[in-house]
């Protein structure tokens, strides 16, 4: 690279002034020394080599007429262009062939020049120079441009429309309230090209991050209160989520709780993954006396989220689940033993083998695989002396698993059951460990 | 690649036909929300159906009731497998607004992945997404937003962080992450993925430089098969099967392969939440359109723990997994003795929800999903970013900015072709 950096200015630019037009030769060997070059000099130490980089492409830009190799220049001006080139690019704003590179370019750069530049392109600008205009402006949400976006926002172009929507929805001022809410509304909140409900989703959460939240919480509210078919629960969700988001942690935990009421399991369960964002040790209590009155599916959905979030203060709650007539809760309660490596758990788990079904055993021997502690092999090897011949079988697997030799005196014990297949799995056992 | 790799394609397609034969499907938003047809089966819009979404059909538990290409000969082939009752479409747009449709499958080139992901996400749709995620970091964290929002299922389609053996290591993964979380090979650990440790970079995919300009087949809506990335005139080697090859659409072997080898690893390192801080290459300069090869590309976390990716296998003696207190070397052969007995002590990894239909209809998060998906790819990212700058760089794991480098910066989430649409 140093070889080409050699070159100078000049000798760059007669370089890039080297590249053929398609089918007359082959540029490979030039598009590598450039673009290499090119890679080098965005390097943040490389400030020197970078300007003349940048004398050397504009030069050879205004140059080369060939639109291929015009285009290959201006795409390696997105690794090390800087706001210098804004003027030398302008004028390609408006040139259908070359106004997507250019803009792609410039908005890698943003800055007020290149804004500036763009809001007076777009005045002028037509067909697809026109939408990536109102695209680029929306991602780098430039205030300024926003009268001129709504404007385009109201095109009978669905392509335009829908740059002009989601260009609002990144501006998100409160001056676009109105044709973002026409415009969903137009839509009656249903999926559609120009992505009207989507552009409304996004601006109402970007409201959020304005200062006052009221309107943001304002919109949110609408929508829940608006979106009720089943079809757009996704939209209820968002519309939590935006709620939530904007709330102290123990007001967005007291909507959670009554969100779980709900009728719609997506919208429940999207509002119990919202709830570990809020979790703390007051938020925990909350929810552990929302479960303790809560029953069946709910329940057993809220002990998977205490779980998930490592709530250790949940144990004694999972622990009464263990003993639940509904076998969801049950489980529930089995699988966070495991999440919570709940040694605390392992007494219950080990008596609930003694009457629990085939399914729930194997569970609960899964998880005592799971378990990280030196009293596991031990537990169990005193437990499954009065345990069913099905839970003998299991804890015996677990003990091989876990190559429990310190528990030879109580596997040898099993050999005398009268159950033949418990007698096997202890000489199994035996075998496994190596006695 | 398809999970169901074993299975020849032909037997494959055989079987869903019989699928489709077999059952009168009631679609879950006919039920209302939260209720599955009684069949238990899901309706699925797969968009792409080149080879990669034909060979996506049949899976379990899902019914293919729409699809979409942009090529008229991919979408004629496809619907003469699938039978006169499934939907066709030439716009994504128009199969994601289906209410019939619960679940999207993305089976498109990579740099349609995020577009597509987001807008099913907006429409309310689960997504399952083929490998990688994303082409640019910033798509992902993008996706992440909008499934999350938008509170929907995302499954990504590698799979060995829970079943089959992990390529040449002829072991699933599980008793390697029991064993790594056992720490019986100590910490930082050093993972090499090359040939030797059974791992091929397929450096085949390189992409052709001074590609002439080709008129587009009449069957092909170029414009649209683009998309997002920037205009290219069209040659046939840069679409359907060779577009691998390109940067502006994939990354050659590291991205076609990269998440399926290094999604196990993160899982295994615990890496899950986090990316590395550093990344060193060794390659020759990369042309700004194909993908070449490289030798060498080595990942370092901030607890010390590397990921080497030996593209030319130079290291034959390479352990797969080495430590300050052993080697895991293929087939789980290790320096430490009676190793299995020893690690039989320790607690298996915890369950993971492997069952994509039962996460869709619990709402339970998926194994791979967007999160722990968008990190996994980010190691891909990384790595091509490093490639085309031909330099090694630093990496700040939470803002996901490489550091003091403005021009790997620029290539985080550079800015998409608009008017496409």
């Amino acid at each position: 690279m140093m070889q080409v950096g050699s070159l100078g200015a000049a000798g760059l630019t007669e370089m890039a002034l080297m590249l053929q037009p398609p089918g007359k030769g082959d540029n490979t060997r030039l598009q590598y020394a450039l673009a290499g070059y090119a890679a080098y000099v965005s390097a943040g130490t490389r400030e020197e080599m970078r300007k003349t980089a940048i004398a050397a492409w504009l030069k050879a830009l205004k140059v080369t007429l060939q639109p291929e190799n015009k285009t290959f220049l201006i795409e390696q001006l997105q690794l090390f262009g800087d706001k210098s080139i804004v003027p030398a690019l302008k004028p390609y704003l408006l040139n259908a062939r070359y106004c997507d590179p250019v803009i792609r370019v410039l908005t890698s750069i943003g800055g007020s020049e290149v804004l500036m530049a763009f809001e007076a392109a777009l005045g002028k600008a037509k067909g697809a120079c026109e939408i990536s205009l109102v695209k680029a402006l929306g991602d780098l949400r430039y205030l300024a441009a926003e009268g001129t976006i709504i404007a385009k926002a109201k095109s009978d172009d669905p392509v335009l429309r829908r740059a002009a929507l989601f260009a609002l929805a990144n501006i998100a001022s409160e001056d676009s309230k109105q044709i973002m809410e026409a415009a969903v509304d137009r839509v009656g909140y249903g999926y559609d090209k120009t992505g009207a409900t989507a552009a409304y989703m996004l601006y109402v959460a970007n409201l959020g991050h304005n200062w006052p939240t009221t309107p943001a919480m304002t919109a949110a509210t609408n929508i829940l209160r608006k979106c009720k078919a089943d079809s757009l629960v996704h939209l209820r969700i968002a519309a939590l989520k935006i709620v939530t988001d904007l709330l102290l942690d123990d007001d967005a935990t007291g909507t959670l709780i009554m969100a779980v009421d709900n009728k719609d399991e997506e919208y429940r369960a999207a509002a119990l993954v919202l709830a570990i964002k809020h979790m703390n040790a007051a938020n925990a209590e909350r929810w552990i006396q929302k479960a303790e009155r809560a029953d069946g599916r709910k329940k057993a959905a809220i002990i998977t989220m205490l779980a998930n979030s490592k709530q250790r203060a949940a144990i004694s709650l999972f622990t009464k689940a263990l003993k639940e007539s509904d076998p969801q809760v049950r489980t529930a309660a089995v699988n966070a033993a495991g999440q919570l490596q709940s040694i605390e758990m392992l007494s219950p788990l080990l008596a609930m083998m003694n009457t629990a079904d085939s399914a729930t055993t194997k569970s609960i021997g899964d998880i005592l695989l799971n378990i990280r502690s030196i009293e596991v092999p031990g537990r169990i090897a005193v437990a499954m002396q009065d345990a069913p011949p099905f839970a003998q079988l299991t804890l015996l697997a677990v003990l091989a698993q876990k190559q429990a030799t310190g528990q030879e005196k109580q596997i040898r014990q099993l050999l005398n059951s009268p159950d033949p297949a418990v007698v096997q799995a202890a000489k199994s056992t035996l075998t496994a460990i190596g006695r | 690649m398809e999970q169901k790799k074993n299975q020849s394609r032909r037997s494959f397609l055989r079987n869903s036909l019989g699928t489709v034969a077999a059952f009168t499907i009631v679609p879950r938003h006919v039920l209302g929300r939260g209720y599955l047809a009684p069949s238990d089966q899901l309706t699925k819009g797969v968009i792409g159906t080149g080879q990669m979404g034909k060979g996506h059909f049949g899976y379990g538990g899902t019914r293919v009731v729409a699809i979409c290409d942009v090529d008229k000969l991919h979408l004629q082939e496809a619907k003469a497998l699938l039978g006169d009752g499934v939907k066709t479409f030439d716009d994504y747009r128009e199969l994601i607004q289906l209410p019939e449709v619960d679940i999207v499958h993305i089976a498109t080139p990579p740099h349609w992945h995020g577009t597509i992901a987001i807008e099913a996400a907006r429409a309310g749709k689960d997504i399952w997404c083929e490998k990688p995620m994303t082409r640019t970091i910033g798509e992902g964290k993008r996706v992440i937003e909008a499934v999350q929002q938008y509170g929907r299922m995302f499954r990504l389609n590698t799979w060995f962080r829970f079943t089959d053996n992990f390529y040449g290591m002829n072991t699933p993964v599980q008793p390697i992450k029991k064993l790594v979380s056992a720490r019986l090979l100590g910490w930082p650990l050093t993972v090499t993925l090359s040939r030797h440790t059974g791992f091929d970079w397929k450096q085949h995919w390189i992409g052709k430089t001074n590609l002439p300009v080709t008129p587009v087949p009449p069957e092909l809506n170029y414009d649209r098969w683009l998309g997002p990335a920037p205009y290219k005139p069209y040659h046939p080697h840069r679409v359907h099967q060779h577009f691998r090859g390109y940067w502006d659409y994939d990354g050659g072997g590291l991205g076609d392969m990269g998440q399926h080898y290094l999604d196990p690893v993160q899982y295994i390192l615990g890496k899950d939440s986090t990316s590395p801080v550093s990344l060193e290459i060794e390659a020759p300069q990369q042309h700004p359109d194909a993908v070449g090869v490289w030798s060498r590309i080595t990942y370092t976390y901030s607890d010390g723990c590397r990921i080497i990716l030996d593209g030319d296998g130079r290291d034959e003696n390479a352990a797969f997994i080495a430590g300050p207190s052993g080697k895991l070397y293929p087939g789980f052969r290790s320096d430490i003795p009676d190793l299995e007995k020893k690690l039989a002590a320790y607690p298996d990894p915890p369950p993971q929800v492997t069952d994509f239909i039962a996460a869709v209809r619990d709402r339970q998060r998926f194994a791979l999903n967007e999160e722990n998906g968008h990190r996994s790819c980010t190691l891909v990212n990384m790595g091509k970013i490093a490639l085309q700058l031909g330099r090694s760089l630093s990496f700040d794991p939470e803002k996901q900015l490489f550091l003091q480098d403005e021009g790997a910066n620029r290539l985080i989430d550079p800015p998409a072709r608009a008017s496409w649409s």
